[in-house]
C-alpha cells in the first residue's frame, strides 16, 4: 500500500519541470571573416599576368571592405592547379570560412569571359557564382561587380565597390575634377577646365557632375556629363555660388549663393533655372546635403551664432540640429536615412563625426591625424570617404562607418572634396 | 496497521476491492495520460517555473541603450573605434593571465566551509557574505577598474537620458540575490567564451527584424560539450552555421556551480544568437 503511494508520488514530481538554461548572445568578437583567395586560373589552369593582376584586386577590395581577414597564400594547402576541383577539408583546415575561385577564358576580339564563385567551405555549398563577359582592359569592372556579389551573398547588402567617387585634384588654385574607384583601379576626370574647380557632387544617375568654376573669376555653379562634354553654366550672377547638391530624384538642385548680399540657399533646376530660395534669415547659410526621401536639407549655418548644423523642409522653417562644437559643416545624409557625417573643428584641427538623423548621439570617427574633412556616404550606407591631411598634402581615404580601416585611395595626392557617386548601373 | 484507509479497505468484500484498484489504476493511467500529452503542456507555454534566463548586454553595439554613455558636454574625445576596442579588450579572456575569471576565482573557494550566512554569535548578519558572493563582487570591482582605469568609456555628444558611462558589466549596486549572482558570473563567462569564438558577417535585415538561430547544447560533468543541435534556424545558412561554429569552439564550458549543475548537466542550455551589433538597418 506504502509502496503504491511512493509509485504515485515518484510518478507525478517531474511534471512540471523542464528546465534548462537560457544563454542569449548579442554580440560577436569583432573578428574579422577569413576568405581565402587563391590565384584564379585560366581554363588550362595556368596563371598569366592577367590572372595575378585580377587576383590582386580581388585581395585588395576584401581588404579595404574591413570585415575580411584575407588569408595569406603561405597557408594554403591545396594547390591551384584545378580551377573546378576542389577539396573543402584543406580549407577548413587552414580556418578559412569563404573560398573564392576565379577562371578567366580569353576569347577572339579581346573579350574575356569570367567566372567568379564564392564557397561556404564549412557546407561545400556555392554561395554566389557569376560569370562577366567584358573587355580585356576592363577587367577591373568585373572584379567590382563580384566584389559586390560576395557582400551582397553574405551580408544581404550590396557592397559599394562598383561605383565611383569624385574629387577637386591638382594644386592649391589649380584644381580639376576627377573620379576614381576606391581602390583607385579606375581613374579618369573631366576635361581640364581653367581655372580652377571645386566642390564636386554627383546626379543620382551618375551621368552628370555639378561643380563650382572659377573659370569665369566669380565662382559660379557648372553641371558637365561625366563623359566629358555638355558643359553648361547653371548660375550667372557674379557672386559666390558654391556647394551644390542633386536631389536624390535629380530634378533639384540644391546650392548656396551670396547672390543677395548674404549667403543664403537656393533651388534650382539641372538646367540652371532658379527655383526657390530657402533661407532667409541673416548669416551664413551653406553646403545643403538631401535626405534620401528628397524632402529635408541639412545644411550649416550661422543664424545661432557659430557654425552649426540644421535640417529643414523646402517649405522653409529649419530646426536645430548641433548644439556641440562651434564649427559643424559640410553635412553629408547617408542613403539609409539614418545618420548624418559632418566635419567639425575641435582640440584645434578639423574631424569626422557622425550624428544621428533625429539629432542625437554625437560620435567621434577621427582625430590626432591631422585635419579630416568634406565627409562623403557610400551608397551602400557602410562607408565614408573623406579628405584628410593626415601626411601632409592632402588625400582622400575610405573608412567604415564606424571609423575603422581608414585607407588612403591611391594617387589621390592634391585631392579634396570627395563624393561619392551612385552605383554605375 | 492502522490507517483509516488500509482498515477501511480490509474490511470490504474481495471482488469490491479488486473493482476499487482497477478502477483507481485506470484513473491512474488515463491521468498520467493527459498530463504526460503535448497538448497539456502547450497550454503552459511560457512557463518560466524552471527556465533560468539570464540577460547580460556586453558590449555597445550599433544603437546602444542611452544608459551604456556617458554624455560629453563638448564634443566626444575618444573615437567610436577606440571606444569599442576598449570595449572588447574587457569583455575578452585574456586566456590564462586573467585571474579573475569565475573559474580561476572559483578554484579557490573548492576546499572551504558551506556557505554560511549566519554568523558565529547566532543571528542572521547581512554584512557577513559567502566566499561566493565575495569572489562575484571582487570580479565586478575588477571589471570597473578596469574601465575606469582606460577613461575610454563610451560617451558622445548630445545624449538624451545621461548614463553614468559606466560599463555596462552592470555595478556593485546592482541588488542581486545570491543565486542569481552565482548563475550570473556562470553564465556571463559561458557568454564570452562564445562570443569571443563567433565570427560572423554583419547582416542586413528589415527595421524590426532580426536574424535569430538557436542552439541546443549538452555538456557533461566536467563541461565538455557531448552535443550541438540547431534548435532554431535564422534562415540564413551562413549565419547558423557560424553560430554553431562559435558554440562547438567554446568548449569546455567552464564547470557548473553546485545548485545548477543538475539542470546544466541533465537540462542543458539553450543558446540563443540574437544579435543587435551585428545586424544593420
Amino acid at each position: 500500500m506504502k509502496q503504491i503511494i511512493m509509485l504515485l508520488l515518484f510518478l507525478l514530481t517531474p511534471l512540471t519541470v523542464k528546465a534548462q538554461v537560457i544563454i542569449q548572445i548579442q554580440e560577436g568578437s569583432g573578428q574579422k571573416f577569413p576568405i581565402a583567395v587563391p590565384q584564379f586560373l585560366t581554363e588550362s589552369g595556368s596563371h598569366n599576368s592577367l590572372s595575378r593582376k585580377m587576383t590582386d584586386l580581388l585581395k585588395k577590395d576584401l581588404q579595404i571592405a574591413g570585415y575580411f581577414n584575407v588569408l595569406d597564400e603561405d597557408r594554403f594547402l591545396e594547390d591551384d592547379k584545378d580551377a573546378y576541383k576542389i577539396d573543402f577539408s584543406k580549407w577548413v583546415a587552414i580556418e578559412a570560412h569563404g573560398l573564392v575561385k576565379g577562371i578567366i577564358d580569353t576569347t577572339s576580339g579581346g573579350r574575356i569571359i569570367v567566372e567568379f564563385r564564392l564557397y561556404d567551405t564549412q557546407t561545400q555549398k556555392l554561395l554566389v557564382g557569376k560569370q562577366y563577359t567584358v573587355k580585356k582592359d576592363q577587367y577591373v569592372q568585373a572584379i567590382h561587380r563580384f566584389m559586390d556579389e560576395i557582400m551582397l551573398a553574405l551580408t544581404g547588402k550590396r557592397g559599394p565597390f562598383s561605383s565611383l567617387v569624385a574629387a577637386a585634384c591638382g594644386k592649391n588654385g589649380a584644381r580639376q575634377i576627377r573620379y576614381f574607384s576606391i581602390d583607385g583601379a579606375i581613374y579618369g576626370g573631366l576635361p581640364k577646365i581653367k581655372t580652377n574647380n571645386i566642390s564636386p557632387n554627383w546626379s543620382p544617375n551618375g551621368n552628370t557632375i555639378v561643380f563650382t568654376s572659377f573659370t569665369h573669376y566669380f565662382p559660379e555653379i557648372f553641371s558637365m556629363s561625366v563623359g566629358g562634354g555638355g558643359l553648361k553654366q547653371l548660375t550667372n550672377n557674379k557672386s559666390t555660388n558654391i556647394t551644390p547638391a542633386f536631389s536624390p530624384d535629380g530634378s533639384k538642385i540644391a546650392y548656396a549663393s551670396s547672390v543677395s548680399g548674404d549667403t543664403e540657399l537656393y533651388l534650382m533646376t539641372p538646367s540652371g533655372r532658379t527655383m526657390s530660395r530657402l533661407t532667409n534669415v541673416l548669416n551664413i547659410d551653406v553646403s545643403p546635403a538631401w535626405s534620401p526621401d528628397g524632402s529635408r536639407i541639412v545644411f550649416a549655418s550661422e543664424r545661432a551664432g557659430n557654425l552649426h548644423l540644421f535640417a529643414g523642409g523646402l517649405g522653409g522653417g529649419a530646426s536645430r540640429l548641433t548644439y556641440t562644437g562651434y564649427q559643424n559643416d559640410q553635412p553629408d545624409w547617408s542613403p539609409d536615412g539614418s545618420k548624418i557625417v559632418f566635419t567639425a573643428r575641435d582640440r584645434g584641427a578639423f574631424d569626422i563625426f557622425v550624428i544621428n538623423a533625429d539629432g542625437s548621439f554625437i560620435q567621434r570617427l577621427t582625430r590626432d591625424e591631422g585635419n579630416n574633412e568634406s565627409p562623403t556616404w557610400s551608397p551602400d550606407s557602410r562607408y565614408i570617404s573623406f579628405e584628410s591631411r593626415r601626411s601632409g598634402a592632402s588625400g582622400i581615404y575610405v573608412m567604415m562607418k564606424d571609423g575603422d580601416n581608414q585607407t588612403l585611395i591611391p594617387n589621390t595626392g592634391g585631392c579634396i572634396n570627395p563624393d561619392w557617386g551612385p552605383w554605375t548601373k | 496497521m492502522g490507517t483509516p484507509i488500509t482498515e477501511g479497505l480490509s474490511m470490504m468484500s474481495y471482488p469490491f476491492r479488486k473493482l476499487l484498484w482497477i478502477s483507481a489504476a485506470a484513473h491512474l493511467v488515463i491521468f498520467l495520460l493527459i498530463v504526460y500529452s503535448p497538448a497539456f503542456s502547450s497550454l503552459f507555454p511560457d512557463s518560466k517555473k524552471g527556465q533560468i534566463v539570464v540577460n547580460i548586454t556586453f558590449g555597445t553595439g550599433e544603437n546602444p541603450s542611452n544608459s551604456a554613455f556617458k554624455k560629453t558636454k563638448n564634443m566626444p574625445y575618444s573615437t567610436l573605434k577606440e571606444q569599442k576596442k576598449a570595449m572588447k579588450d574587457l569583455t575578452k579572456i585574456k586566456k590564462g593571465k586573467d585571474t579573475t575569471t569565475f573559474e580561476s576565482q572559483n578554484k579557490k573557494v573548492t576546499k572551504t566551509q558551506p556557505d554560511q550566512k549566519i554568523a558565529s554569535t547566532g543571528g542572521i548578519n547581512p554584512k557577513v557574505k559567502t566566499k561566493q558572493e565575495q569572489t562575484i563582487d571582487d570580479a565586478l570591482k575588477w571589471a570597473q577598474e578596469q574601465s575606469q582605469k582606460e577613461k575610454l568609456q563610451p560617451e558622445a555628444a548630445q545624449v538624451e537620458n545621461e548614463g553614468d558611462g559606466q560599463s555596462p558589466y552592470g555595478s556593485l549596486d546592482n541588488q542581486m540575490g545570491e543565486v542569481d549572482a552565482i548563475l550570473a558570473a556562470y553564465v556571463g563567462e559561458i557568454k564570452r567564451k562564445i562570443s569571443n569564438e563567433w565570427i560572423t558577417m554583419p547582416k542586413e535585415v528589415e527595421v524590426g527584424q532580426s536574424l535569430i538561430t538557436k542552439v541546443k547544447v549538452k555538456i557533461n560533468e566536467t563541461g565538455q560539450i557531448i552535443a550541438t543541435i540547431l534548435d532554431q534556424r535564422s534562415g540564413d545558412l551562413s549565419f547558423d552555421l557560424s553560430a554553431l561554429r562559435a558554440v562547438e569552439r567554446a568548449s569546455p564550458f567552464p564547470t557548473p556551480p553546485e545548485n545548477i549543475k543538475e539542470v546544466a548537466v541533465g537540462e542543458g542550455f539553450l543558446i540563443e544568437f540574437n544579435p543587435q551589433s551585428v545586424v544593420t538597418h
